[in-house]
């Protein structure tokens, strides 16, 4: 073989594989289970925040949080809140209700095109009425569920996709001519590709929140030495559980291997999803160290928000796997007779 | 060849009915990935700390960008993980039987948080809110100058909150100086708003004035292991007595339940 032909040969491989690629984006939606999980997962951390806190509803976000006034002016996003101000306190706890309510049926896949982006302008003027007392998973929140609005985010495992496959076509509350529309080989493609930029932006976004998480702990002596972990679980703020935490922090040698595997794990997050293997154990070590934050540190929410968009690295094989072990289980609990139904005689 | 093969593997597979994408169809996939990536690196430009690059793309255009929509930081825990917590205590000058009277001091962070969190495993926002705010007002007073400093201090009953600022403002010898009157107000008249909610609970209509004051609970550090997990450490901040803010009946009504839960309000 002459030099040049290996050159043309190798150039028109990458042509071709430029080609492959440019096909896959355009036809296949990337992690299509994933973000189903993302969109039960982060409804549910919403609805989670709004339920825990319905009790305290005025005084937080209601017509007894005035006091707060000086903070929601302030804050960046006060330019697209105050749908919520001067509501009376029965107006406001139903729309409270209707919030949550919105939140359960995004969560099952009901109607999502609609629920979703109610559930993101509800759910955001609800707890921008109060900025003092939000975190960064509602930040996480506020930017997954976005990007999740994108997505063909209820095409599996949702009540719509088992509406569509009862009537066979897209139904809904769209009127006829914008079905029509949206089913051109155009449409179809257009929604394709926006469901893959917003896969790829919010993995990016995943990508900078650990990177950037992890060099800032790096930065401090606490985490250096090997104690910072203890801190916080030794404070009243987050002693769910005193006896728990204490037994936590008891081993010096524990304490350190928490630290460390909470900086490398951040910092190293997105080299390690570059390998199947590799990936598994990130992922589960992941969902592992957000649990003992849920748990020992009485911050459920932040966790769910944090580890639902987590969920669009798993791959398809993995959740179907998931999905039949959980349909045995549901039949098997569920049907007259049991077991018998899955295995026919 | 070996490769062909290989990129047949990556091929997608081939959707019966389907045409093959349009060459326009390609373009616009490469614009979408134009746009996330240059979404993406405003994003880690945002979230990375202060930097060459960002400076010299100008951070206040990286602002425009990212605000509202896209705001976030995640220097969560970090450089250092949190180690302590502000606790307000207050009380009341309280009207009656032809004088005024001070009232004892009363906890409410220490039995705002113990009560919202202990045993709760899904703890309410309302722990977060004096201790939050006891820990922006000690920052910002922090950054006063002298003069300011000791203007917070002399403001008595007489002193609105408005009255304050233009005093802070007034006193400030340069524009940072200036800037940094905003912050403090927030904090602090978001500080007297809630604390007087609960002095109202607490006392009731008779309220004419209040103060208030605050510790710091700090957790020892890990390998002093003879001393106890938690250090008091005492008053850093004492207000004046202030000007209680004025409630509407539906606060009042939020207050007087909120403080019934941690067994400060007066029974109704």
């Amino acid at each position: 073989m002459s030099v040049p032909q290996n050159l043309r040969s190798a150039a028109s491989n990458a042509a071709d594989r430029v080609r492959s690629f440019e096909d896959l984006l355009l036809t296949t939606r990337l992690s299509l289970y994933g973000v189903a999980v993302s969109r039960i997962l982060g409804a549910l951390a919403y609805v989670g925040i709004l339920v825990t806190n319905f009790g305290h509803r005025q005084i937080l976000f209601g017509a007894g949080a005035e006091w707060a006034r000086s903070y929601r002016d302030e804050y960046p996003q006060a330019s697209l809140v105050g749908l919520l101000e001067d509501l009376s306190p029965l107006a406001f706890t139903v729309v409270y209700l209707f919030v949550i309510a919105v939140g359960v049926a995004f969560a099952l896949g009901w109607h999502s095109r609609l629920t979703g982006p109610l559930l993101l302008l509800g759910a955001f003027q609800i707890l921008e009425m109060d900025p003092l007392v939000s975190d960064q998973g509602d930040n996480i929140l506020r930017i997954g569920i976005f990007l999740i609005l994108l997505t063909d985010n209820s095409a599996v495992w949702s009540l719509d996709a088992r509406r569509h496959r009862h009537a066979g076509t897209l139904t809904g509350w769209l009127p006829t001519p914008l079905l029509q529309a949206l089913s051109t080989p155009v449409a179809r493609t257009g929604k394709v590709l926006l469901h893959n930029g917003a896969v790829i932006a919010l993995a990016a976004q995943l990508v900078i929140i650990y990177i950037s998480a992890g060099l800032f702990k790096a930065g401090g002596d606490g985490w250096k030495f090997g104690t910072a972990i203890s801190y916080p679980l030794r404070l009243d703020e987050y002693r769910v559980w005193p006896f728990l935490n204490d037994l936590v922090v008891s081993s010096a040698v524990g304490v350190w291997l928490m630290t460390y595997v909470a900086v490398f794990l951040q910092l190293y997050f997105p080299a390690l999803l570059l390998h199947r293997v590799s990936r598994r154990i990130a992922l589960a070590a992941l969902v592992l160290l957000h649990l003992g934050i849920a748990v020992l540190m009485g911050l459920p929410w932040f966790t769910l928000a944090m580890v639902a968009f987590d969920g669009i690295f798993v791959s398809r094989p993995t959740y179907e796997a998931l999905g039949r072990w959980v349909e045995r289980r549901w039949q098997a609990v569920v049907l007259p007779g049991g077991r018998r139904r899955v295995r026919p005689a | 060849m070996n490769r062909d093969n290989a990129a047949a593997d990556l091929a997608p597979t081939p959707q019966p009915g389907r045409p093959a994408p349009t060459l326009a169809a390609r373009l616009a996939l490469w614009l979408v990935l134009a746009v996330v990536v240059v979404h993406s690196g405003i994003v880690a430009l945002w979230v990375a700390p202060n930097n060459l690059l960002r400076q010299s793309i100008g951070a206040s255009r990286v602002q425009d960008y990212i605000l509202p929509m896209w705001d976030q930081a995640w220097s969560v825990f970090a450089p250092e993980a949190d180690s302590g917590y502000e606790r307000y205590e207050v009380r009341a000058l309280v009207k009656g039987g032809g004088g005024e009277r001070a009232t004892a001091w009363t906890p409410v962070t220490a039995r705002e948080v113990v009560a919202s969190v202990r045993h709760h495993p899904f703890p309410s926002r309302t722990a977060l809110i004096t201790t939050r705010l006891g820990a922006h007002v000690q920052r910002y007073y922090n950054s006063l100058n002298g003069d300011q400093k000791q203007l917070v201090a002399d403001a008595d009953r007489e002193v609105s909150l408005e009255e304050l600022r233009s005093r802070l403002i007034a006193a400030a010898d340069s524009d940072a100086e200036r800037r940094r009157v905003g912050p403090f107000m927030r904090a602090e008249s978001a500080t007297e708003h809630f604390l007087s909610g609960i002095a109202d609970a607490i006392w009731g209509e008779g309220v004419v004035a209040l103060q208030f004051r605050k510790d710091k609970m700090v957790v020892s550090r890990y390998t002093d292991t003879d001393r106890p997990r938690q250090v008091r450490v005492a008053y850093q901040y004492f207000s004046n007595w202030r000007p209680p803010i004025t409630l509407t009946p539906a606060e009042r009504d939020a207050f007087a339940a909120y403080a019934d839960e941690f067994g400060i309000g007066r029974s109704r």
